[in-house]
């Protein structure tokens, strides 16, 4: 079994999020700031969730305040503001460190499976996205430059492999 | 000048006829451009400038052909003379139509030429010759703001130079100019390192990261605004995205994929231990004269005060943290560096001899003056031998500092006296000897570790630690620490390295302790600190050592340190073992004779006000440690103040009436009247 599924964050009301709900999904994770120029990116990835949840995607959000303090709010505040503001629903977590000493072992993990620009495994910015398969598999990393939307054909492509 | 219409129209058909022969055409837009810029009016210039630029667009082979010859014609339209530094910059045609060019030249110009000579203007970009134009336009507001929360896209034209929402800094135009050119120049440079098609790109960012620093050492010092430094070097830094290698490599038996990807990864490991080093070299250097806070925070940590930033120093603490962040996401283990930068101030001090190792006078002071110089020679050394990229020392220290504003935690969980004190020496000596080092952000940092060592290790510990700790070693520490601190015009920072001096005096052997005092009293240059350490003095004659258990697990640290009982009357009092400094005859005697030697000096024609200072210090001292102090040396220091003042020229009696007070309290103590 993959490592990815023994995970367990904690979700933005406390309580854990096991990992191995998600066997046999392909999962995007992205995390996630509020007041971040990339915030808006935020529509697209409900956008591709509301598109391929039906079919095995799931999508999760990690608020990070690391970069440019741009996620200063609470767990309860940062649920409002998606859910007002861009009608999220897909779920988001628990504010946690991506980087340095205090990161939580979810990108602990994500960073050692795939790394980024120049081999390097620190996370650059708010929304950089990890591609998962249904195998719990890190498919590929995506800058934040990248736009939701044009992880599309990939999501496709890995929702028809067979599980 | 021939009429603006004629000269357009010229201009114009140059781009047209000359199209084969680029150095004409280069050679005419010179021309052109500094006929205009010497002998045309405001709106002639944006015409030309609007015209120029419109070709520019219109012509883009014609840019990939002359477009890096361009810039430097171009930053000469930013002058005085055409900029008025008073309004918004998005008003003026002319540096909009700068930033214009320069952003076409970075889409259609040869990269790396481009590359070259952004390079090549940044280390050059003239200051006194604007400054000396400028001398009488000194304060003046602009409105500039820099974002550095999204990455650009080469030149931003609406950029944050034009934002009129940032508070007023008030700046000379010698800096407006040179932050105008230097802003447009990284983001020239930026851009046109990212065009490059290149299997060795790092040796197109390597000669990037060195003019960049070498800008910032050039300019860090004269700054106002430290801030414009620190955004664009992390702008550049973040921003910065590896070229892509060149489409059309051909792959053969001698040029394999496996060679190419060991290439691809050397190249990739080079460019990111630059990033590291700019990363790390652009946080300290420009902000060499910004207190980071580090040790204030703490000491408000440590007294359960608020801990309060000015706006001012709360938007550098932003960008520390965006540094700090960086570091993080270039892999750099923060921990790790700053437990090597630990190990190598070891390797500097750990060999310092004990005192008895003098075997005179001359040795001791030879061994004295050598521990201030260790820390200058290593990094001469270590600057003179380095072969590989490495980090900034200081640049790891303050991301330890940092780590703590951030998080509030720290960064290493224990941390001996003896680490913290090598630490401190080497990265406040080596400014002894050259300005270069000079860094006071670096110092807070320094300072904020001395402090974290005694309060979180147990008391005991941190005796014995300092008790065996080179006696050349320790005084250079006081001496360091005061030294600095006596020219430190911040009052609650003085305050706190004061606190910080006498608990350290409170924890070192008292001979040492009672040596370095005097030293003080004798030989310190600065009157502050000679009435400082008199202060002190007076405090450690009078307070007495705590004789509770000391067993560090059955009490705080900060229940251990309050026993201390500086500050605190009526704790010091509850016990009465010994005080920290024990007055007897050969000590008072000493401090006597320096007391002795301020009379004279006060009482000299051309005597200062420290030095009545110092004398009303030394009354105030014996005032209070009178019951304890020998009466015969009172007797002779009233005796000669009161000798001395019978000589004072009426006018200037004024200047001695607290003496003449205190001297009278003394005597109305000798005699038995109080």
């Amino acid at each position: 079994m993959s490592e990815f599924y023994k995970l367990a964050p904690i979700d933005k009301k406390g309580q854990p999020f096991p990992f191995d709900q998600l066997k046999g999904k392909v999962v995007l994770i992205v995390n996630v700031a509020s007041k971040c120029g990339f915030t808006p990116q935020y529509k697209e990835l409900e956008a591709l969730y509301k598109r391929y949840k039906d079919e095995g995607l799931t999508i999760i959000g990690f608020p990070c305040n690391q970069f440019g303090h741009q996620e200063p709010g609470s767990d309860e505040e940062i649920a409002q503001f998606c859910q007002l503001n861009y009608g999220v629903t897909f779920p988001i977590m628990k504010k946690i460190d991506v980087n340095g000493n205090n990161e939580d072992p979810v990108y602990k993990f994500l960073k050692s499976q795939k790394s980024g620009m120049l081999g390097l495994r620190g996370i650059k910015w708010n929304f950089e996205k990890f591609l998962v398969d249904k195998k719990g598999k890190v498919h590929e990393r995506y800058s934040s430059l990248t736009k939701p939307s044009s992880l599309s054909e990939t999501i496709e492509a890995l929702l028809k492999e067979v599980d | 000048m021939e009429p603006i219409d004629d000269l357009l129209s010229d201009l114009t058909e140059a781009f047209k006829t000359q199209k084969e022969d680029f150095l004409e055409l280069v050679t005419l837009i010179d021309i052109y451009g500094e006929q205009i810029d010497q002998e045309g009016n405001y709106e002639e210039k944006v015409r030309y400038i609007e015209t120029l630029n419109k070709l520019l667009e219109d012509n883009p082979s014609v840019i990939g052909e002359i477009g890096w010859d361009l810039p430097k014609g171009l930053l000469k339209f930013l002058s005085k003379d055409n900029i008025d530094v008073n309004k918004r910059l998005g008003s003026n045609m002319i540096v909009q139509g700068v930033m214009k060019s320069f952003y076409a030249i970075s889409i259609h110009g040869e990269p790396k030429k481009c590359l070259l000579t952004g390079l090549e203007l940044l280390s050059s970009i003239p200051v006194e010759d604007v400054s000396k134009r400028d001398q009488q336009n000194k304060e003046e507001f602009i409105d500039e703001k820099e974002n550095t929360a999204t990455p650009g896209e080469a030149i931003q034209i609406d950029s944050d130079l034009n934002d009129s929402s940032h508070y007023g800094e008030r700046k000379n135009s010698r800096e407006f100019f040179l932050t105008l050119k230097a802003y447009i120049l990284f983001e020239f440079i930026g851009a046109s390192l990212k065009r490059i098609s290149t299997l060795f790109p790092s040796k197109y960012l390597g000669a990037a990261v060195t003019t960049i620093e070498k800008f910032v050492l050039n300019h860090g010092d004269s700054f106002e605004d430290a801030l414009f430094l620190l955004r664009r070097v992390y702008t550049f830094c973040r921003n910065y995205v590896p070229p892509n290698p060149p489409k059309d490599i051909q792959l053969d038996e001698d040029f394999t994929r496996e060679r190419l990807d060991k290439v691809v990864e050397k190249e990739s490991e080079l460019q990111v231990r630059l990033l590291r080093r700019l990363c790390t070299f652009g946080i300290s250097t420009p902000i060499k004269t910004i207190n980071t806070n580090t040790d204030v925070k703490y000491y408000c940590a440590l007294n359960h005060q608020k801990f309060q930033l000015s706006v001012y120093h709360t938007e550098f603490l932003e960008l520390f943290c965006r540094y700090y962040q960086m570091a993080f996401s270039l892999d750099v283990d923060v921990e790790k560096e700053f437990q090597k930068v630990i190990e190598e101030c070891k390797i500097i001090y750990r060999s310092v001899p004990p005192e008895i190792s003098a075997v005179n006078d001359e040795a001791k002071l030879v061994l004295e003056s050598m521990v201030y110089k260790l820390a200058y020679t290593f990094e001469v050394q270590k600057a003179a031998n380095e072969k590989n990229v490495g980090l900034d020392s200081n640049g790891v220290l303050l991301f330890s500092g940092i780590h703590y504003l951030e998080t509030n935690q720290h960064l290493v969980k224990r941390i001996t006296i003896t680490d913290a004190i090598y630490l401190y020496l080497r990265f406040t000596t080596p400014s002894l000897y050259s300005k270069v080092y000079y860094n006071v952000a670096v110092e807070s940092v320094s300072r904020y570790w001395l402090w974290y060592a005694i309060t979180t290790q147990p008391l005991k510990d941190v005796k014995t630690e300092l008790k065996n700790l080179s006696v050349f070693v320790t005084k250079a520490l006081l001496h360091v620490l005061l030294q600095k601190n006596c020219i430190q015009v911040n009052h609650q920072l003085r305050m706190i390295s004061f606190t910080l001096l006498t608990r350290l005096l409170c924890l070192i052997p008292e001979s040492v302790a009672f040596d370095f005092i005097l030293d003080v009293l004798k030989t310190c240059p600065f009157p502050l600190g000679k009435t400082s350490i008199l202060c002190v003095l007076k405090d450690l004659s009078r307070q007495r050592i705590c004789t509770k258990d000391n067993s560090p697990r059955r009490r705080s640290i900060s229940e251990e340190f309050s026993e201390l009982g500086i500050n605190d009357d009526q704790r010091s009092t509850q016990s009465n073992i010994r005080c920290y400094i024990q007055l007897n005859s050969s000590k008072m005697k000493a401090v006597h004779d320096c007391c002795v030697q301020t009379i004279r000096d006060s009482f000299t024609i051309y005597t200062k006000k420290s030095n009545i200072l110092l004398l009303l210090t030394y009354l105030n001292f014996f005032t209070v440690l009178r019951e304890q102090w020998e009466k015969d040396l009172l007797k002779i220091v009233y005796s000669m103040i009161d000798f001395n003042l019978k000589s004072v020229v009426p006018d200037k009696l004024s200047d001695y009436k607290e003496i003449i007070d205190r001297n009278e309290s003394l005597n109305d103590y000798l005699t038995g009247k109080k």
